[in-house]
């Protein structure tokens, strides 16, 4: 045999390693750049703390969410199924159940919907774009009728033990909900790259007929891609629920799209066919990385870089004497996102 | 001859009340290759679709190695040993040819896909249908040309050792180098005991590949036998029910007035010029580009992507180069584009139920001459036409020549680009080969033959010395 087997590998591993290369170097400046403008807060053991913590919903619903891209779909219904997780989770409390309890009824819950999405795009024949915008009109109603349109509160006596900042045991470092996403992720980027299932999801987003007629069950993958893409939203929901410590309905609204941007920026293409759960992850982060340092920057800080005084307060006048006002961050995101769009366009062509 | 390992006993099948297959017999060998004939809409491909389990036959039988097969989908088909290659590949793109030989049937443990493995298998396939040298296993799918997504295709096959082998068209979108290719790893896998049906509807080719035919015609069996028993004029007076009109080579005539030049390439009024040649050899860019310089009318060979919107109407597909013409102040009428559509329904004998059909529900015949009403339509003195008739048959290919002639009678200029060498000495004034990106020198139809027309083709003979 001419070629060594494990070529096949390398030329993979290779392709993939490139499709990362740019959304982790734009992470990579992102850090750098808030590690230069606000010093004191940004590169502390704490902000990563709390950077994991606000990254983690985001997170899971991009996993999930690149099941389903690269299956050649999308689902809207991710911000809602969140909510309505979390709902569910603290009405269970409420209900003097125990915490696990809780947490799997909203996983449960987050599965049901994805079920539900996966029976209409991939049974009914639905556009996934108009199945999951219904659903997710459906559980955001759902879940503000179950909450009577208010936050529940679970009881006074409970503690939120999976979004800790300051976990128990010490020794975690981050918190139990980070870890439990970590694993998630890298279960799932295993499932994606290396399974039969994953290389049936892209097969279908890449070709779904030539999918069909090698035998692929097209139906069942598809259906399975939005029902996992539901559970994580779930898993999501419920960390959602301890992090805030309380149901709120209204909560995660949008998010269905900052998780769409996360996979675009992670390289997956929206026609299908490619994608990967590193990128979207790397997507996830670094749009969350945007949102917690721009909140943290401190521009009287950039004297030490010689930075002249005048300079900063220039800078202050602009944008506040202290962090960067929403509307920058939101420009930046769309900025983010429009060259993640624009290297993708260069790279097919 | 062998027993028969599949074999099909009255098969009938109905769509929306139309017969589309009437109580079809059909008997396959082990090792033969066996040709479908018959004419678009004969219900070929039907046939082909219920043998793969893609559609459900309504009446009949089918028997597999002596055992009832009925397959309820592609899958089950694949795994009782059945196996198709469409016209268009069914390729997965973003994958690599590994992976794509080893689509639908991986080999993995615990669900986790063993690589080296399936490496190692896509290697053995395409070796073992010659295709080593040509189709590299690690490369990404999407980089391949259409000839090698066949092969790709063929090695898929060929890996699940099946018992019967259907071909849906597999050349219509190769040069004959790659389907000289595609027919040994065919050969290859025919003499290890596969029974083989082809569709098809290149006759050359079906002579050269095929041992036995069954010609269709309105869904039913009209002929099957030996094709050393057969000659060309009985396949074709079975497939259309009527004699063959012999194509008429153009009688030589005076053209006086040059009607565009372009380097050493000049076409005169009246004239129809061919372009024969591999395909890979340029002919389409050249085209393309000759159309750009000229600013004449093009009929693209993807009919599919470049030529119509298929969910539109034959009457807005028919006008939308020139929606200004159908109205004033930039409103479209309606009434207007009935009317030019009507006139060439008429003018061509296009058969469709009127003037705002959707143009994907009509046959490939039918597109085509819509496609060339488009282009008379838009009124320009050149006409640029490729692959006039890729995937018609005979009878429309016979009406689309017929239309085309009409037009270089009326005086327009006609360029056609087109693989079937039969084609070119039929009906051009002037022939002119490309090879490999240069065009030679055009001469007058009655000094080539179709041997220097393949000839210059492959080896270029003559065409350096003119660019």
């Amino acid at each position: 045999m001419s070629a060594p087997n494990s070529l096949s590998g390398w030329a993979r591993w290779n392709s993939t390693f490139k499709r990362l290369l740019g959304p982790s170097a734009a992470l990579c400046a992102v850090i750098l750049f808030f590690s230069l403008v606000a010093p004191e807060s940004f590169c502390t053991v704490q902000n990563a703390r709390t950077l994991s913590a606000q990254s983690v919903v985001v997170v899971l619903g991009a996993i999930g969410m690149t099941f389903v891209v690269v299956g050649g779909g999308i689902d809207l219904s991710i911000g809602s199924v969140i909510a309505l997780s979390s709902v569910a989770s603290a009405l269970v409390v409420r209900a003097g159940f125990s915490s696990g309890t809780a947490a799997l009824l909203g996983c449960f819950v987050g599965l049901m919907v994805g079920c539900v999405n996966g029976f209409l795009v991939a049974s009914a024949r639905l556009p996934a774009f108009i199945a999951t915008l219904g659903t997710m009109g459906i559980a955001r109603g759902v879940a503000k009728w179950l909450a009577n349109q208010s936050t529940i509160y679970p009881p006074e006596d409970w503690t939120s033990s999976l979004m800790a900042k300051n976990p128990d045991p010490a020794w975690l470092l981050l918190a139990p909900g980070v870890w439990i996403t970590i694993v998630i992720a890298l279960a799932f980027g295993f499932v994606l790259s290396r399974t039969v299932f994953g290389a049936w999801v892209t097969s279908i987003g890449s070709n779904e007929s030539a999918a069909r007629l090698c035998g692929v069950p097209v139906v069942r993958v598809r259906w399975t891609t939005y029902a996992l893409c539901g559970l994580l939203a779930g898993v999501a929901g419920v960390l959602q629920f301890h992090r805030l410590s309380g149901g709120d309905p209204t909560t995660a609204n949008g998010k269905e799209l900052e998780v769409i941007a996360a996979v675009v920026i992670g390289g997956a293409a929206l026609s299908g066919g490619f994608g990967t759960v590193g990128g979207s992850i790397v997507g996830a982060i670094l749009m969350a990385a945007l949102a917690n340092g721009c909140n943290l920057v401190d521009w009287n800080s950039l004297g030490r870089w010689g930075v002249s005084t005048e300079m900063a307060q220039t800078l202050s006048s602009w944008f506040g004497s202290s962090g960067i006002p929403n509307y920058v961050q939101e420009i930046l995101v769309g900025v983010v996102i429009v060259i993640a769009a624009l290297a993708d366009r260069r790279r097919h062509r | 001859m062998k027993s028969p390992i599949f074999r099909l006993t009255g098969i009938s099948k109905t769509f929306s009340g139309v017969h589309a297959l009437r109580k079809v017999d059909l008997d396959l060998a082990a090792g033969e290759i066996h040709a479908i004939l018959g004419e678009n809409g004969a219900g070929k491909s039907t046939l082909l679709r219920i043998m793969a389990g893609a559609e459900f036959l309504d009446a009949g039988s089918m028997q597999l190695s002596g055992k009832d097969y009925f397959p309820k989908s592609p899958r089950a088909a694949r795994t009782a040993g059945v196996c198709v290659v469409h016209q268009e590949p069914a390729i997965a793109e973003h994958q690599t040819v590994a992976d794509n030989i080893n689509l639908g049937c991986e080999i993995s443990s615990f669900g986790i896909i063993d690589r080296a493995s399936q490496l190692r298998k896509a290697r053995q396939a395409l070796k073992a249908i010659g295709a080593e040298a040509i189709v590299d296993p690690t490369a990404l799918a999407s980089t391949l040309t259409s000839g090698t997504r066949q092969l790709v295709e063929i090695a898929r096959a060929f890996g699940t050792q099946p018992s019967v082998l259907l071909l849906d068209e597999p050349t219509s979108s190769l040069g004959r180098v790659e389907a000289d290719q595609l027919w040994n790893a065919v050969r290859t896998m025919a003499n290890s005991g596969v029974a083989v049906a082809l569709v098809s509807h290149r006759l050359d080719e079906v002579r050269r590949v095929a041992n036995r035919a069954t010609i269709l015609r309105d869904g039913a069996v009209v002929k099957s036998g030996e094709l050393s028993m057969l000659d060309d004029d009985a396949l074709v007076r079975a497939m259309s029910g009527s004699v063959a009109k012999e194509l008429q080579a153009r009688s030589a005539r005076t053209h006086e007035k040059i009607c565009f030049q372009a380097g050493s390439f000049e076409i005169r009024r009246g004239e129809i010029i061919g372009i024969g040649g591999l395909v890979g050899s340029g002919r389409s860019r050249w085209l393309r580009e000759l159309a750009l310089k000229s600013g004449a009318a093009r009929v693209s060979e993807d009919r599919r992507g470049e030529g119509f919107a298929q969910s539109l109407s034959i009457a807005e597909n028919l006008t939308l180069p020139f929606l200004g013409r159908m109205g004033r102040w930039g409103i479209v009428l309606s009434s207007e584009q009935a009317r030019v559509a009507n006139k060439w329904r008429e003018a061509l004998s296009i058969k469709c139920t009127g003037p705002w059909q959707r143009i994907g529900d009509l046959s490939g015949g039918n597109q085509q001459k819509i496609a060339i009403a488009r282009v008379l339509e838009q009124g320009t003195a050149l006409i640029l036409v490729d692959e006039p008739t890729r995937g018609i048959d005979v009878s429309a290919k016979a009406a689309i020549h017929e239309i085309l002639r009409h037009a270089a009678d009326d005086g327009h200029s006609i360029v056609v680009v087109s693989s079937d060498t039969r084609e070119l000495l039929a009906f051009c004034d002037r022939i002119a080969v490309m090879w490999r990106g240069s065009l030679g020198v055009s001469k007058a139809t009655n000094e080539w033959t179709e041997h220097s027309i393949v000839d210059t083709a492959l080896r270029g003979a003559g065409v350096e010395s003119a660019a």
